[in-house]
C-alpha cells in the first residue's frame, strides 16, 4: 500500500471519530473540513450548500481561507461551484491559470489562483452543495489524486450530516460597512522590516458582533489598529462605506474615527481628572449627533455614577464608563480591544451582557479577544494565524453572555 | 554595582535624557553661578592682594593732625606685633588744569612700605618732581614731562604755615600706589581743599616736605606687622591679631596724643609770651604814626642783625677760634643789635631777660635764643603779609595786628579744646579702596547665593519630578527586580548613580563655565573698575569640589525622596504597575457655578486640583522664571532709577561751583553771576568730615550747611529737597524736615547699614581737627554713593563758634545754556572750580552699573535658560504623562489640533498663574536683592519697578509660548498604536 492510500484512510478514520463526536451538524462540519483541509494540503476549502428555504443559492457554510466569503453565493448552474452542484460531479481546474474560470477569481480575490478542485456534497439523498479547494498549501498544482481524496472525503463529511440534524439557515449579514482587501502591515525593526499582516480580506457587516481570535502576535490588534483609523496598511485596501481610507491623512482618518469609530480599550483609558458624565461629555461634544451622555450611562447601568470619577469606580464600572463612551458618538463600529482581559469573571459577564445588549440594539461590534469562550457570543469569529485571516466561522445562534463559562 | 545594572543605569539615563540633561544643566547653571561670581569676587580679592603685596602696602596708616613725633614713632615701633614701620608726610593739596580747580592727596614717597608702581616714567628724585595718581592722569591727560603748579597756599594749614616748598612740579611719573587699588576717585579720601573730597593722590619726595610745618614732626607712620603677613585681610585670623595690634596703638595713641597737645599748647603758649610784645610794639608803632611795613622791615632787620652776631659767636667759640663764647666784642656787637632793635620801636625785653651774660651764653649755646629770634622773624612774615594787604591804611593796619592775636589766641584755645583727639589708625578694612573690593565680594557674594539658590531649588524640583517619572514608569520592573530578591538598597543605588552622573556632569560644566563665562563676563566688566589692568582669572578645586558635594547631597536627597514612597512598597504592590492618578469629586462641584462652567474650564480645573506634583513644578518653573526676571529687571532698573531719583526728587540742581576761600567777596562776585544768568542756586558749606557713630566706628561724611549768609535756607531746601523717612517728632516742621532743629540729618543709609538711630549722638570731626557732638534729628531719603549729613545754619554756628560761610553754590543749569553759564562762572573772581555733578555722578553709576548689569544679564540669560529647561522638561514630562490620555481622545477622534488644545489650555491658566505668583516673588527677591547689593553708603531705590513687572511678564509669556510649541510638537509624534502597549 503505497503512503497515499494510508493518508487517505487514515483521514477517513480521523473524519468518522471527529463526526462521532461531534454533538451538532455545525461542529461536525467544521471539524471535519479542517481534517480535510490538513490531509489534501489545500490552502483554501469552502464548503457550499444550497439554502432551499431561502434564496435557493449555495452559500459558503464554512471555509478555511484568508477570504471573507460570508456573502458570497452561487446560484446552481452557475460558475465552478454551481455547475458542480448541479451537475453532481466534480470540477477539476488543476492547472487553473490554464483554464480561468471568472466566478473562481471573484470569490478568492486578493489570491493568486494555481489550481481548483470543486467536488459535490452528496448524502444518501441528494446534493447537498460542494466543497471547493484552491491552490495546495505548497504552491504544486492539485494531482488527478488529489481531487480523488478530495471526493472521498467530500462524501465522508456528507455522511455526518446524514448521522445528524439538518443544516442550519445561513447567517443574513448586513450591509458591508467596510471592505479589507489584501492589506499588509509592515514594520522596520533592528533586524529589519517584520512582516505582521500579509494580506488579510474581511469585510465587516452593519450590525454584527464580529470577533477576532488569534494567538498573541497574529496580527489582530494590528489589524483593528487599521480597521480603527489608528494605522494605516503598507499596502491592500481598506474601504468604509465605499470611501477607500487605504492612503488616507491623517485628517481624513481622525474624522473617520470621529464620526464612525467607537472604541473600548482592555484598560478603560478613561480621563482620570474627569469624572463619568465629564467623560462621555467630552466625547459627545465631538460629534454632531451624540447620544445623550446620561442616556449613555444609564444604557450601561451607570446612571447613578454619573459624578464618580475613575479612581472611584471598580473595574467593571470604568469599563462600562468607557462602553458607554463609545456609544454617546452614536458611532458606526464600536471596536473594542480585550474588553475583559482586566477583569474578573463575574465582572466580564457583566461587561458582556452590556455588549450583548448594545449589539442588539442594532450597534456593530468589532472585538479582540483571547478568550474562546467570548467567540460564542459573535456572529462570526475571524481566526487569525501568522499575520493572515485562518478561518471565518459563521455562529448561527450566538450565546448569551450569561450561558458564557470559562 | 554589575555591569548589567550600570547598563540598565545608562539605559534609564539615555529614555529620560532630557530630564537628565536638565538636572546637568540645573547644577551647572548652579554651580557656574555660584563659582563665576565668587571667583570673580575672588579674583579681585587676590589680584588686590597681589598689589598690595607688590607695593609691600602697610597693615596699619597712623596719622595725627598735628604730627607724630620721632619719639611716638619708637614708641610704637616697640609694641608687640610691629615688625616694620616707616614715616611718611600727606597733606591736601590743590591745583588748577585748564582753569579748574582739583583736590587731591599729595604723600611722601617711601623706601620701603607703601611702594608705588610705575606705570609711565621714573619716580620723583628731586624736590620739583612729582608723580600722578594714573587713574586720574589718565581721565584728565596728564603726561610725565607736564608741569603741574599747586595753588597757592594749598598746601598749608589755615594759619598759611606751607607745607611744601616748591609750587611748580614737573611729573616724572605716572603711578598707582598699593592704598588706592581702585579706580573710584572716592577712594583717593578726605581732602580739606577744593569740594573736600580726594580726586587723586601725588607722589614727591620726602624731602620736599616742610618738616618743620609739623613741628619736626611726621603726619604718618606706616607700620607692618608679620603676625599678619600671608592672610586676607577679609580672614577672620587677620581681623583678630588686627584688632588686638589697633587697640595696642590706639592705648599708646590715646596717651601719646594728649602729651603731643599739651607739648604743643605749650609751646604755642610760650610762642605768644614772645609775639605778644612785638604786637604790642607793632601796635604802638602804627598808633605813632610808623607803617606796619616800616615796623616789620626794622624789626627784621635788628633780630637779623642780632642772629648773624650770635651764630658768629657760636661758631667762633664751637671751632675754638675763641675761647669765650661771649666776647667783649660779640657782646657789643649783640647789645648794638639789640639797642638798634629797641630803637626801631621793639620792645627787646621780649628776646627774654639776657642781661646776665651767663643766662645768654646758656641760650646761644643750646640755639633757644636763635631758636625765639627765628620765631619772631616767621610771625613778622605774616605781619608783613597783613601790613602789606592793609596798604598805608592806618585802621586796617590795627585791625591785621588784632587779627593776628585772634589767630594765635584761636590756635591755643583750638588746641585746647581738643583734648580727645587722638591718633587715627587704620587698618586695611579700613582703606576706602579695599572696601570697594569688600564691597563687590558682598554684592557678588550676595547675589550669587541668591541665584545660587534659586537654581538649586529649581534643580531639586526638576531631579525629584524626572527621578518619580523614571520610577514610575518602571514600577514593574522594581517590583520584578524586588520579588528576584535585589535590595531595596541595591535598587536605590541605580537612582542614586542616576542623580551623581548627572551632578558629576553639571558640576564639571558648572566649574568650566563658571570659570570661561561668568568669571570672564564678570571680570570683563569690573576690571575698570580696580588698577590692576585685565584681572587674572581665579579658579579653585576647593571650591568646586565644595560646591560639588553640596550639590550632589541634596540632589541625592531629592532622589531618595522621590524614590521613597515606591520602594518601600512590596514586590506584589509595584507588580500590578502604577497606581493611575486618584481624582475625587471636589468642594466646588458643588457650587452651582460649577455646573455653568464649559466642559474644558471644569476639565482644566480638575487637572489644577489632582495633577498637584505637575501643577507645583509647572507653577515653580514659571513662577521661578518670571520672578528671576523681575528681579534682574528689578536691581537693574532700580539702580538706573536711583540715579533718576536723586536728581528728580531729591537734587534739583546739577552743578556745582567750588568757591576760592582765598579770594575775597568770592560768594558776593558768584552770587551776582548765577543771579545775572537767572539760574537757581544756594549758597552752601559743604566739606567732608569725619563721622564718629554711635558704635564707635568712624565713616566719612559730606556735611552740608546753608550759608548763613545770602539766600537764606529756603533756598537751599528748594533745590536740597529733604525727604524725611524718620525723624524725631520735634525735628519737624509739618512733614518737612525743620533746619532750625539742633540736631544732625543723616542720608537714610547711615540708618540702614550703620544702624544709626534718630535720638543718637554722633561726633563730627573736621580735618582739621575741630570737633564736636551732636543728636541726630533724623533721616532723609538720599541715594548717591556717599554719606550726607545736614545741618541747619544755627545747628552749625551753635557747633563750631562760627556761622556757616559758604564755600560753593549749587546750581541747577539744566534750563540754561551751560556752556555760557560755564565760561561767565571761570571768569568769576573767587572761582574756584565748576562741575556738573548730576553728569559726574551719572558716571559714576554707569560705572557701577555696568557691574550691576553684567551680572543682571548673566541672571537673565540663565534665568531664560533655566527657564527654558525647566518648562520644557515639565511640559515634555506633562506631554507624556498624558500620552495615553491624548492617544485615547485622538483615537475617538480628537484632531491633532484638539489634542494639543486639551494641553495647552491647562498650561495657558498654569502659566497665568505662575506668572501673577511670579511677579509678587520677584517683586520681593528684586526687594531683597536690592538690600543685598547695598553697600555701607548705598541706598537704592526699593520700590517695585513696574517695567520689570511687565518684561517678567512678557518673557515668561514668551518662553512660555515658545517651550509649548516645541513640547507640543511631541503629540505630532505620537503613533495611536501605540495605546497596545500602554
Amino acid at each position: 500500500m503505497d503512503r497515499s492510500m494510508l493518508t487517505y484512510y487514515k483521514t477517513i478514520g480521523e473524519i468518522q471519530s471527529c463526526i462521532a463526536a461531534s454533538q451538532t451538524l455545525d461542529e461536525a462540519l467544521h471539524a471535519s473540513l479542517k481534517i480535510i483541509v490538513e490531509n489534501s494540503q489545500a490552502a483554501n476549502a469552502v464548503i457550499w450548500y444550497l439554502d432551499k428555504k431561502g434564496d435557493k443559492k449555495l452559500h459558503p457554510y464554512y471555509w478555511i481561507s484568508p477570504i471573507d466569503l460570508t456573502s458570497k453565493k452561487y446560484s446552481p448552474g452557475v460558475g465552478v461551484v454551481g455547475t458542480t452542484f448541479a451537475n453532481e460531479q466534480s470540477t477539476r481546474l488543476l492547472d487553473f491559470k490554464a483554464t480561468p474560470a471568472e466566478d473562481v477569481i471573484h470569490t478568492f480575490e486578493g489570491i493568486d489562483i494555481d489550481s481548483v478542485i470543486c467536488v459535490p456534497l452528496t448524502n444518501a439523498h441528494e446534493t447537498l452543495g460542494c466543497i471547493e479547494f484552491v491552490n495546495r498549501a505548497d504552491g504544486n498544482l492539485f494531482t488527478d489524486e488529489d481531487a480523488d481524496v478530495c471526493e472521498i472525503m467530500a462524501m465522508m463529511a456528507a455522511m455526518a450530516i446524514d448521522e445528524n440534524e439538518q443544516i442550519q439557515d445561513p447567517w443574513e449579514a448586513g450591509n458591508v460597512l467596510m471592505t479589507i482587501r489584501g492589506i499588509t502591515r509592515e514594520f522596520q525593526n533592528a533586524s529589519g522590516v517584520v512582516k505582521v499582516l500579509k494580506g488579510v480580506n474581511l469585510d465587516v457587516y452593519d450590525g454584527e458582533f464580529l470577533v477576532l481570535l488569534g494567538e498573541s502576535g497574529c496580527g489582530k490588534s494590528t489589524l483593528l489598529n487599521i480597521i480603527g483609523g489608528m494605522d494605516q496598511p503598507t499596502s491592500g485596501t481598506f474601504t468604509f462605506l465605499n470611501k477607500d481610507y487605504s492612503t488616507a491623512n491623517q485628517n481624513e482618518l481622525t474624522e473617520f474615527r470621529r464620526k464612525n469609530i467607537g472604541f473600548i480599550f482592555q484598560s478603560y483609558n478613561l480621563m482620570p481628572n474627569l469624572n463619568a458624565l465629564q467623560n462621555l461629555r467630552l466625547i459627545a461634544e465631538l460629534v454632531e449627533t451624540p447620544l445623550d451622555p446620561d442616556l449613555a450611562l444609564e444604557i450601561v447601568g451607570l446612571s447613578e455614577r454619573k459624578t464618580s470619577y475613575p479612581s472611584q469606580l471598580s473595574g467593571g464600572q470604568q469599563q462600562r464608563v468607557s462602553i458607554a463612551r463609545a456609544l454617546v458618538k452614536n458611532p458606526k463600529i464600536i471596536l473594542a480591544d480585550e474588553p475583559t482581559a482586566a477583569l474578573d469573571y463575574a465582572t466580564s459577564i457583566e461587561v458582556l451582557q452590556v455588549l450583548e445588549k448594545v449589539v442588539s440594539e442594532g450597534a456593530t461590534m468589532v472585538m479582540v479577544t483571547h478568550n474562546e469562550e467570548i467567540t460564542r457570543m459573535a456572529n462570526r469569529v475571524v481566526r487569525m494565524r501568522n499575520g493572515k485571516v485562518y478561518e471565518i466561522t459563521v455562529n448561527r445562534h450566538p450565546a448569551h453572555a450569561t450561558d458564557l463559562v470559562w | 554595582m554589575k555591569k548589567t545594572q550600570l547598563i540598565e543605569l545608562f539605559c534609564n539615563i539615555k529614555a529620560t535624557f532630557v530630564s537628565f540633561f536638565s538636572i546637568i544643566m540645573f547644577v551647572a547653571l548652579g554651580v557656574g553661578i555660584f563659582l563665576g561670581l565668587g571667583w570673580s569676587a575672588d579674583a579681585v580679592r587676590t589680584n588686590a592682594e597681589a598689589a598690595l603685596k607688590q607695593g609691600n602696602f602697610e597693615h596699619f596708616n597712623i596719622t595725627f593732625p598735628v604730627g607724630l613725633t620721632q619719639e611716638d614713632v619708637e614708641a610704637i615701633s616697640a609694641l608687640d606685633g610691629i615688625d616694620d614701620f616707616e614715616m611718611g608726610f600727606s597733606s591736601s593739596v590743590s591745583f588748577h588744569l585748564r582753569n579748574t580747580g582739583h583736590s587731591g592727596i599729595i604723600r611722601s614717597l617711601t623706601k620701603n612700605i607703601n611702594q608705588a608702581q610705575v606705570l609711565e616714567g621714573k619716580l620723583p628724585k628731586a624736590a620739583n618732581e612729582i608723580a600722578v595718581d594714573s587713574v586720574f592722569a589718565y581721565s584728565y591727560g596728564i603726561k610725565v614731562g607736564d608741569t603741574l603748579v599747586m595753588d597757592h597756599d594749598s598746601a598749608a594749614d589755615p594759619d598759611g604755615m606751607q607745607y611744601l616748598y616748591t609750587e611748580s612740579y614737573e611729573v616724572t611719573a605716572i603711578v598707582t600706589h598699593p592704598a588706592y587699588v581702585s579706580s573710584d576717585s572716592i577712594t583717593r579720601g578726605i581732602s580739606t581743599t577744593g569740594s573736600g573730597s580726594a580726586e587723586f593722590f601725588m607722589l614727591i619726595i620726602p624731602e620736599a616736605f616742610d618738616a618743620s610745618a609739623f613741628g619736626d614732626a611726621c603726619t604718618d607712620v606706616y607700620v607692618r606687622s608679620n603676625s599678619l603677613e600671608g592672610y586676607d585681610w577679609t580672614d577672620q585670623t587677620y581681623i583678630d591679631t588686627s584688632e588686638k595690634i589697633l587697640a595696642s596703638i590706639n592705648k599708646l595713641g590715646s596717651t601719646r596724643s594728649q602729651a603731643r597737645i599739651e607739648e604743643l599748647t605749650s609751646q604755642l603758649q610760650s610762642l605768644m609770651d614772645i609775639y605778644n610784645p612785638y604786637l604790642d610794639s607793632a601796635q604802638k608803632a602804627v598808633e605813632k604814626g610808623t607803617s606796619l611795613s616800616t615796623y616789620v622791615d626794622l624789626t627784621q632787620k635788628a633780630l637779623s642783625e642780632v642772629s648773624t652776631n650770635i651764630q658768629n659767636a657760636v661758631d667762633a667759640y664751637e671751632d675754638g677760634r675763641s675761647s669765650r663764647l661771649l666776647s667783649t666784642d660779640m657782646r657789643v656787637k649783640i647789645q648794638a643789635g639789640l639797642l638798634a632793635a629797641k630803637e626801631a620801636g621793639i620792645d627787646t625785653s621780649v628776646l627774654g631777660d639776657y642781661s646776665n651774660p651767663d643766662k645768654l651764653e646758656e641760650a646761644m649755646l643750646d640755639g633757644s635764643l636763635l631758636k625765639a629770634l627765628s620765631t619772631c622773624d616767621t610771625q613778622l612774615n605774616k605781619l608783613a603779609y597783613l601790613a602789606q594787604e592793609a596798604g598805608d591804611n592806618k585802621d586796617a593796619q590795627l585791625a591785621a595786628i588784632k587779627t593776628v592775636r585772634q589767630e594765635a589766641t584761636s590756635t591755643i584755645d583750638t588746641l585746647k579744646s581738643v583734648e580727645n583727639l587722638s591718633w587715627t589708625t587704620t587698618g586695611r578694612s579700613q582703606n576706602l579702596s579695599l572696601l570697594t573690593v569688600d564691597a563687590f565680594k558682598q554684592v557678588t557674594g550676595n547675589l550669587r547665593f541668591t541665584m545660587a539658590s534659586l537654581f538649586l531649588i529649581v534643580g531639586l524640583l526638576v531631579c525629584y519630578t524626572a527621578i518619580s517619572r523614571i520610577v514610575r514608569e518602571q514600577i514593574t520592573s522594581i517590583g520584578t527586580k524586588k520579588a528576584l530578591g535585589l535590595r531595596r538598597s541595591e535598587i536605590t543605588l541605580s537612582y542614586l548613580l542616576y542623580s551623581f552622573f548627572a551632578v558629576l556632569a553639571g558640576v564639571i560644566i558648572g566649574a568650566t563655565a563658571g570659570v570661561w563665562i561668568v568669571e570672564f563676563i564678570t571680570n570683563s566688566a569690573v576690571d575698570s573698575s580696580f588698577v590692576f589692568g585685565q584681572l587674572d582669572p581665579y579658579f579653585s578645586l576647593t571650591d568646586t569640589l565644595a560646591i560639588g558635594a553640596v550639590e550632589l547631597i541634596t540632589i541625592w536627597a531629592s532622589t531618595l525622596i522621590a524614590c521613597y514612597s515606591v520602594l518601600k512598597k512590596h514586590a506584589v504592590q509595584l507588580l500590578k504597575g502604577p497606581e493611575p492618578p486618584k481624582a475625587k469629586a471636589r468642594f466646588y462641584e458643588k457650587w452651582a457655578i460649577w455646573q455653568r462652567l464649559p466642559l474644558y474650564t471644569q476639565s482644566i480645573v480638575n487637572n489644577l486640583f489632582n495633577d498637584k506634583v505637575r501643577v507645583f513644578g509647572s507653577l515653580v518653573g514659571i513662577a521661578g522664571c518670571t520672578a528671576l526676571v523681575v528681579t534682574a529687571m528689578t536691581i537693574d532698573l532700580n539702580v538706573s532709577d536711583t540715579f533718576t531719583v536723586q536728581y528728580r526728587d531729591i537734587y534739583h540742581y546739577t552743578s556745582i561751583v567750588q568757591l576760592d576761600p582765598d579770594v575775597k567777596d568770592a560768594q558776593e562776585n558768584m552770587e551776582a553771576t548765577l543771579a545775572a544768568a537767572n539760574v537757581p542756586y544756594a549758597p552752601m558749606m559743604r566739606k567732608t568730615m569725619g563721622l564718629y557713630l554711635p558704635d564707635g566706628s568712624v565713616t566719612a561724611a559730606t556735611v552740608e550747611a546753608p550759608s548763613a549768609a545770602g539766600k537764606p535756607t529756603d533756598d537751599f531746601l528748594t533745590l536740597f529737597s529733604l525727604n524725611v523717612t524718620e525723624a524725631a517728632p520735634d525735628a519737624l516742621n509739618g512733614t518737612n524736615a525743620d533746619l532750625s532743629y539742633e540736631g544732625i540729618w543723616l542720608s537714610e543709609a547711615l540708618r540702614a547699614h550703620q544702624g544709626v538711630k534718630v535720638g543718637d549722638t554722633v561726633r563730627i570731626v573736621s580735618l582739621t581737627g575741630e570737633q564736636c557732638e551732636i543728636k541726630v534729628a533724623g533721616f532723609f531719603e538720599y541715594h548717591l554713593k556717599d554719606n550726607k549729613a545736614v545741618l541747619g545754619a544755627a545747628a552749625y554756628e551753635s557747633l563750631f563758634g562760627t556761622a556757616p560761610q559758604a564755600n560753593c553754590f549749587v546750581v541747577d543749569v539744566s534750563q540754561t545754556d551751560e556752556s555760557a553759564l560755564t565760561k561767565s562762572i571761570v571768569k568769576t573772581s573767587g572761582y574756584y572750580s565748576y562741575w556738573n555733578d548730576k553728569t559726574s555722578q551719572g558716571a559714576r553709576f554707569a560705572s557701577y552699573q555696568s557691574l550691576t548689569r553684567t551680572v543682571v544679564l548673566v541672571y537673565l540669560a540663565l534665568s531664560a535658560l533655566m527657564a527654558f529647561l525647566v518648562l520644557l522638561n515639565l511640559n515634555v514630562m506633562f506631554i507624556e504623562e498624558k500620552k495615553r490620555d491624548l492617544i485615547v481622545l485622538m483615537i475617538n477622534g480628537f484632531s491633532l489640533r484638539d489634542a494639543k488644545r486639551y494641553i495647552y489650555r491647562d498650561n495657558i491658566v498654569l502659566t497665568i498663574i505662575g506668572i501673577i505668583l511670579g511677579v509678587l516673588l520677584g517683586m520681593l527677591m528684586g526687594y531683597l536683592s536690592i538690600l543685598s547689593i547695598e553697600f555701607s553708603t548705598d541706598s537704592y531705590v526699593h520700590s517695585p519697578n513696574l517695567i520689570a513687572c511687565l518684561a517678567g511678564v512678557a518673557s515668561s509669556t514668551i518662553l512660555a509660548i515658545i517651550v509649548n510649541i516645541i513640547a507640543l510638537r511631541r503629540i505630532d509624534k505620537f503613533r495611536l498604536t501605540d495605546i497596545n502597549k500602554m
